[in-house]
């Protein structure tokens, strides 16, 4: 839990914009990916031959999943899924709406960038953890508050590169819509926003693993709801067997998401560069 | 008189840094004229022209009208072809998108398709109406920004070394399509170009810019009959005495 607390703290805030060798288009092969499960399987098995059931660190993984529903508890997973994954994703949805709104104001006016920028610098530093304690104050220990950090976290990578997305637009674009006659909204609908939609989504890929990291962290320090909440509990009743299914669900949602918003860059990106 | 300019000076930069490019630039385009617009690398070419398409202003006290009015701001009937294809055509639309961009809000849409697929029949392009920009040769992309010009009935089009960046051959039957496009509709044109054949050949008259800060250094009429053709006209005495009046300019009696 330690870990996840860091991790918040390094929310991508170096804009990333050369696409690194993972915004290529990856095409595994069915054995490439099973390649790529070899480690974690050797792992689990190392971890099934060696681990006892009764291990308080290092439960054996078989443990895990009937850990989830020992003494009547198991109808509580479905619920806390969908709690986290309910923050997680309004938490991402309204950190895009503000991270592109505002990255496309600063990215366009230099005096706005001048103006707020010291501001959001600070903002950014703040580790999301610290940030727990006022959220509960102004907010209460409710969802909105919840919300309120995952934006907190997850809006500085997308305002950061939409802010670069805009920055970098060919000046030959920007005239160009202006000789077109074309009205504000419509400059902004149909060309600056379209051009820095793989920027923005690049952000997004960037604030996903972050927003998941915090929704985690933000119910496990509270105990509002969702799969931290539940950790939280089993780490305190004693049921590290748990703790690890739980950590596993997580994981999975994890690695889901990601793959969408993956796939989502790659398509925008291929269109793009008009493949 | 589609285009008067009156005393135009230009300046870019702020402040400190600022800089006059162009002084006292006096001269008028009829309307259904081509003219080009030709220097050296440097000499305001590009200013004047962004001056000229309300993309940027001139200094204060001086003139510029397109249609009797002052440019303040991208005029309507007036449109911009730039060098920079792949930079000024959007990706992400198709072709028939792109063309129909600035007819968008303004029209209906089976009015606007019908304007976009006539105007892309002019340029030769209907066939690839469905593809995007980057999946077409350069030449072709001129084309599409050439029809996206064209799409909202202009009276004058400002173009900016539009041929530039395209190869020899495909830049010689652009020049031929252009001319044919433009011809009995009208239709001023105002071409900047560093290419004194592709000047001369093209234009009613060659503007030379020259000096620090550039005037106009010399306003050449070519004398060649239209229509024009690359193997007639480049042979003609019309021709070669403008393409040497506007190299001597350029480059000083050597």
């Amino acid at each position: 839990m330690v870990t996840a607390a860091r991790a918040g703290a390094t929310d991508g805030s170096q804009p990333q914009l050369r696409p690194d060798s993972a915004d290529r288009p990856a095409r595994f092969g069915r054995f490439e990916v099973l390649t790529g499960l070899v480690p974690l399987a050797l792992l689990l098995i190392v971890w099934q031959l060696v681990g006892s059931p009764d291990s308080p660190r290092f439960p054996a993984p078989s443990s895990w999943w009937p850990a989830l529903f020992v003494r009547g508890q198991g109808e509580d997973i479905i619920p806390a899924v969908l709690d986290t994954t309910r923050t997680f994703g309004l938490g991402l949805v309204l950190a895009t709406i503000v991270g592109v709104a505002v990255g496309i104001g600063v990215g366009v006016s230099r005096g706005a960038d001048r103006a707020f920028g010291p501001m959001f610098e600070f903002a950014r530093a703040l580790p999301p953890a610290a940030m727990v304690p006022v959220a509960t104050l102004l907010l209460g220990f409710d969802e909105p508050m919840k919300v309120a950090v995952v934006v907190l976290a997850a809006v500085w990578p997308i305002m950061l590169n939409t802010r670069s997305g805009v920055r970098n637009i060919n000046p030959v674009l920007l005239d160009m819509a202006r000789s077109l006659r074309l009205s504000p909204t419509s400059t902004v609908g149909r060309v600056l926003l379209p051009s820095v939609t793989p920027a923005v989504l690049l952000g997004i890929r960037v604030a996903t693993p972050v927003a998941l990291v915090i929704t985690l962290l933000v119910e496990y320090l509270t105990g509002v709801n969702g799969l931290g909440a539940l950790v939280g509990d089993a780490q305190r009743t004693f049921q590290p067997a748990r703790v690890y299914a739980l950590i596993v669900i997580t994981g999975l949602i994890s690695l889901l998401v990601n793959s969408l918003v993956r796939t989502a860059e790659q398509r925008v990106r291929r269109i793009h560069s008009g493949g | 008189m589609s285009f008067e300019c009156r005393a135009l000076k230009a300046e870019v930069g702020f402040g400190d840094a600022s800089r006059t490019v162009l002084n006292n630039v006096s001269f008028d385009v009829a309307k259904g004229e081509f003219v080009s617009i030709m220097g050296r690398s440097g000499v305001g070419k590009t200013t004047l022209l962004r001056i000229m398409a309300g993309l940027m202003g001139p200094a204060a006290d001086s003139t510029v009208m397109f249609e009797g009015r002052p440019i303040d701001g991208p005029p309507e009937g007036l449109s911009l072809v730039f060098q920079d294809y792949t930079s000024a055509l959007l990706p992400w639309r198709t072709v028939a998108a792109n063309v129909g961009l600035p007819l968008e809000g303004h029209m209906a849409k089976s009015e606007r398709n019908r304007r976009v697929m006539a105007t892309l029949e002019m340029v030769g392009l209907a066939d690839r109406a469905n593809d995007r920009p980057p999946q077409l040769s350069g030449g072709m992309q001129q084309r599409v920004q050439l029809a996206r010009a064209l799409a909202s009935r202009p009276t004058a089009l400002l173009m900016d070394e539009p041929f530039g960046a395209l190869d020899a051959l495909t830049k010689s039957d652009l020049e031929d399509e252009l001319l044919g496009l433009v011809a009995g509709t009208g239709i001023t044109v105002v071409f900047v170009t560093h290419d004194i054949d592709e000047a001369v050949y093209l234009s009613d008259r060659v503007i030379v810019l020259g000096g620090t800060p550039a005037g106009v250094a010399a306003d050449v009429v070519v004398n060649s009959p239209r229509p024009r053709s690359q193997i007639q006209t480049r042979e003609s005495a019309e021709f070669l005495a403008a393409r040497s009046r506007v190299h001597e300019v350029i480059f000083g009696t050597r």
